[in-house]
This record gives C-alpha cells, structure tokens and sequence, in this order.
C-alpha cells in the first residue's frame, strides 16, 4: 500500500470516526495520539555535542493541543501542538513499531524511525495517554546525539491559566508581514524540503524554513554580515569548507558564518551528521570581496 | 599626445605584457583623461562581476543539479595590483565601505524557527522546548 | 593533454553546467531560453567529447556554447532576446523587498543586465566571457574565433559602452 493510500484512508477512517490505529508502521497515528494527548511532568533533555553536553529539566504542561513548556529560570513558551496536516515523512525513513516496552512504570509502545540501517530516532509513546515520554536521537556512526525523558509524568488534564493562552504565537512564523519569493531559496538542502520563507526577523534578512517529517532547521540569510550578540563568545569550528561560529543548546544547535555575499544563521534539531551535510550544501565561509565592498561604497 | 585606449582594459585583466604595463603606469601618473577612463572601465568591470551568479535549474543536469559549484573566477595577482593603482590614482579607497551588519538575537532566531517546527509534529528534543521567554504578562 | 581536461561528460556538466548557464542567462536575459540553451550545450558536449582534441578545453568548451547560442538566434530567426526576466538571485543574495539598500542593489543588478543587452552582440560576449566567466584572452579568442587583438578591442569597448550605459 502507498503511503498516499494509508493517509487517504487515515483520513476517511478519521472523518468516519473510525479509530486511528489503522497502519502500525506509519508515524501519523501516534502523532495524532500525542498532539491530542493531556498531561503534565517534568522532562529532561539532554545533548551529547563536540562541545560538551549540554542539557534542560523543563516542566510541560500540555491540554486542548497547547503545550506551555517552562524552564527553571522562568522562560515560558507556549505552542500549538501540531496535528499532521501537510506533513511529510522523508522517503530514506521507514517507521518501524519495534515492541512494547514499560517507561516510568507505564506501558509504552516503542516506534523506530529507520534510514538505512540506523535507527535515526527511537519514539516511547504512553500507551494510555499517547504522550510521547521518551526519545533518542542518533548521529549517523549510531551514537547518542539528543535524549528526552520525562523524569515524572501525570496523565491528568491540567489547568492552563488563560493568561499564558494569550502568549500563544499565532501560526507558522511570527513575521507573517513579508512572504517573500521563494524562488530564492533552493527547494531542497541535503535531503531537506522547503517548506516556507519568511521576512525577517530584520530588515535585510529573509529566512527559509526546512524539513524532512523528522528534523528541520531555518537558514536566514542577509546580503550584511549577521551578528549575533549572544554567539559572541560561542565556539569557532573549523570545517571541510571554513570555519563557522558553533553554539549548541539542548537539542537545538545554531551556526553563524560569513559567506562571500553576506552572512547566514542556521539554527536546527539536527544531529551531528546532517549538521554537516547540510552545511556542505550551503554557501560556504569567505570574506566578501573588494568589489561587492567598492560597489557599496559607490552606491549604498 | 597619444592616450592609451584598450590597453588600459588589458591592463585592469592582467593581458598586458610586461612593457605594456610600464608603459601604462608611467604614461597614468600624469595624464588626467587616461586615469578618468581607468576609472570607468573600472567600474564597468566591477558592475559585471557584481553580478549574481545564478544557480542551475532544478533538474537540468537529470539529478546532479544541485551540486553547487561557485562560479570560480581563477586568480590572478595583478588584479590586486591593478586596482590599487586605480584607487591610488582616482583616489577609488574613498568609497570602499566598511563591512555592515544586521543583527538579529538568538530569541529571534529561536522564536522564527520554532513557530515554524510547530508544524512538524514530532516532538523531539528541541521542539519541546522553545529556548525562548515570550513576553507574558504576570508569567515572570 | 592539459590538465584541465575534464575526464568526463558527467564532470563537465558538473564542473561547467552553471558557469554555461550564467553565460547564457546573460547573454538572453531569460531563464528559459538559458535554461534550454544550457542543456543544448551538453548534448554538443556528449556528442563531441569523444573526438576533442587535447588544446584549450576552455577554448573548446566557449566554442560550442557560442555557436549553440549563434544556432538558437538564427534558428529562431530573431535577435537575442533583451526581455528582462523576473529577478531570480544566487541563494546568498536573497531578494527582500523591504530593506533600500538590498532593493538598490538589486535593481543595481538588472540595470546592469539591462545595460548588457543593449551591446551589439560581439561586445556583449566579449564582456561576459571575461567578466562573467572568467575566461582569459586567449581562451576567448578561440571560443568566438578572432585574433587576441579583437578580444582587447571588443572588451574596451564593450565596459565603455557599459559605462556609458550605466551612467
């Protein structure tokens, strides 16, 4: 069966009413269970980088497909929890449902998502609940790259003060003012799809939003150097085509470079050996050349 | 007098001979209109090299069209040579701007790509946490 | 032979696809006449490599792109075309409308193509062999089969038209 057929018929199974559980090796089941699951608990994250490991303890909160996520130091954010439309899984994955297994005393069925022979990512979701409670990310050589456990987990409905409602970003990008013309992005980076670009966040800069069902990443790009102040002290990494500023955060890693043309950020979910891939496909490190700097003075 | 013409373009390429080039440098010092027309010749050869260089379209080369190769202009050492010549004799350094940037913070860059991962529905790690403090009133 | 010899058609296509592309986007203005220009040039180069006789592969390479461009305009029996085509920039060069100082370099770039288009051919080719491409005088007197002497000239005075073009 062709995956067209199995979301068709997810989604005549879902109009009739019918349950979801209708293909066990695709993903688009659990996630329907997870985006509609209500729960709240403590979870770890933790990233195992060149740079050190770097980790998270977060309490999430999740109900009426929001998930307010808040940190130790009081950083709150709040997200819709996102229900499938329009989502693609990449063709080199293959979900695989590999057993039942118990996490934090509760049943949870275990879901691979496969390239190759690697298990890519390893998905523990509550039997019960739906919630996703636990997580692994591998790098290509099969190594740890990301972790996500819930330390404590309450299946409940919990209360989301109406206040943190109103901090709920609206849709797909918060500077909806200027689509631009994605033209000017490639349409696909290293196996990646493009899915939307935006305007923004400042003047100059447009940004580019990539996915392939599992991991993604935005690449904005300026025809200026980008700065950015807390990269300041962050790490230079020195790389096949040049040298990139490197900050890893949990389960999150942004690059800074200058190109010939201008500069370019990225910021992504993505384990260490796509990190590289997709940095070959883009523009590498230069300094720009005499001319572009003369044609400015000349003209602004 | 006799004013250097096409040679002052073979010049700013390097595709003089080593006599030429004497014979450019010696006779610019002090003729005005041949460094007024280095200058334009100049910027003309600096306008086309300005231009983008433009990616192949999809599919063109069945399946190898996103191979990106930069549009490599070979090296040649006069270049430098002859553009500090031009900018020593039409005073051209004036106009070279400094390098400026756009900042943007780590919140902005976090916020943009997480509101857009909220699409993608798998909750690894990092799209569970939005490393961001949204402006919530009373939430501090 | 030269070291310089791409050993195949697929390195050719791989290495000079998009410097033949360029060439021919400058010299139409057009994505869709590039675009099938680009892919004539290779099937030349498909069908020729096997009887390429060690020399200037740059040389060589210019030679078929010319005369494949040469071919299309009298197949089409007009004048290369000199519409301007919606702005379609290198990924590092983004185009976002806002920003002024982004807007005036890019219409920067299409007056400049616009400048270009408005050369006599000769003189276009000239400029964007040498400018555009990168290629040296003598690579681009095979390729348009004229005396090194002609090069200079057509060059000079193709920036001169251009400067005044651009004035």
């Amino acid at each position: 069966m062709t995956r067209g057929a199995v979301v068709f018929l997810l989604l005549v199974g879902m109009v009739m009413g019918a349950g979801p559980a209708l293909a066990l090796d695709d993903l688009t089941p659990y996630l329907e269970q997870q985006s509609a699951a209500e729960f709240s608990g403590e979870e770890s994250i933790v990233c195992y980088t060149p740079d050190g490991t770097v980790s998270e303890l977060t309490v999430v909160r999740q109900a009426d497909g929001v998930r307010v996520v808040e940190d130790g130091e009081g950083a709150i954010g709040v997200t819709r929890v996102y229900h499938g439309d329009n989502w693609v899984l990449g063709d080199q994955y293959r979900v695989e449902v590999s057993g039942r297994d118990r996490f934090l005393s509760r049943p949870v069925t275990v879901v691979d998502v496969v390239e190759g022979d690697l298990v890519r990512v390893g998905l523990f979701f509550d039997q019960s609940s739906g919630a996703l409670l636990a997580s692994d990310v591998h790098n290509a050589d099969g190594s740890t790259y990301c972790s996500s456990r819930f330390l404590s987990f309450d299946p409940k409905r919990p209360v989301i003060p109406d206040d943190l409602l109103a901090g709920l970003t609206t849709g797909p990008g918060s500077s909806e003012a200027g689509v631009v013309d994605a033209d000017a992005f490639p349409t696909e980076i290293a196996g990646f799809s493009l899915t939307e670009v935006y305007e923004g966040p400042a003047a100059g800069v447009t940004n580019g939003y990539y996915a392939d069902g599992i991991f993604s990443f935005t690449v904005f790009v300026s025809e200026r150097a980008i700065e950015v102040p807390e990269l300041v002290d962050a790490p230079v990494v020195k790389m096949r085509r040049g040298e990139y500023q490197r900050q890893f955060y949990p389960g999150q890693v942004i690059f800074a470079w200058q190109t010939r043309s201008g500069g370019i950020v990225l910021v992504g979910d993505l384990p260490l050996d796509l990190q590289e891939d997709v940095l070959e496909a883009l523009p590498a490190p230069g300094k720009p050349n005499f001319f572009v700097r003369f044609w400015r003075g000349l003209f602004g | 007098m006799t004013h250097l013409g096409e040679l002052l373009s073979a010049y700013l390429d390097g595709e003089v001979t080593e006599d030429e080039r004497k014979l450019v440098t010696s006779h610019i010092t002090d003729c005005g209109t041949c460094q007024a027309e280095l200058a334009d010749l100049h910027l003309a050869r600096s306008a086309l090299r300005s231009l983008p260089v433009l990616d192949l379209p999809a599919g063109l080369l069945d399946g190898e069209a996103s191979v990106v190769i930069p549009l490599v202009r070979r090296p040649r050492v006069w270049i430098a040579a002859a553009a500090a010549t031009v900018a020593v004799f039409v005073g051209v350094a004036t106009f070279v701007a400094p390098e400026p940037t756009v900042p943007i913070t780590f919140n902005e860059i976090s916020l943009e790509h997480n509101n857009r991962s909220q699409l993608d529905p798998l909750l690894t790690p990092g799209k569970a946490v939005p490393p961001v403090s949204l402006p919530i009133g009373g939430a501090e | 032979m030269p070291e310089d010899v791409p050993l195949s058609w697929e390195e050719v296509a791989r290495t000079h696809g998009r410097k033949i592309y360029n060439f021919a986007y400058r010299l139409t203005g057009n994505p869709d006449d590039a675009a099938d220009l680009a892919q004539e040039v290779l099937l030349r180069v498909r069908r020729g490599l096997a009887s390429y006789q060690p020399g200037s592969f740059e040389g060589w390479l210019w030679r078929i792109t010319r005369n494949a461009f040469l071919d299309d305009v009298r197949r089409k029996n007009r004048r290369p075309t000199s519409a301007l085509p919606d702005e379609l920039d290198r990924f590092a060069a983004i185009s976002t409308p806002s920003p002024d100082d982004v807007l005036a370099s890019l219409r920067l770039g299409e007056d400049i193509q616009k400048a270009l288009l408005g050369l006599p051919y000769d003189f276009r080719e000239a400029v964007v062999m040498c400018d555009v491409i990168g290629l040296s005088y003598d690579e681009i007197a095979l390729a348009s089969a004229v005396p090194v002497g002609t090069v200079r000239s057509r060059i000079h005075r193709g920036r001169k038209m251009l400067r005044e073009a651009l004035l």
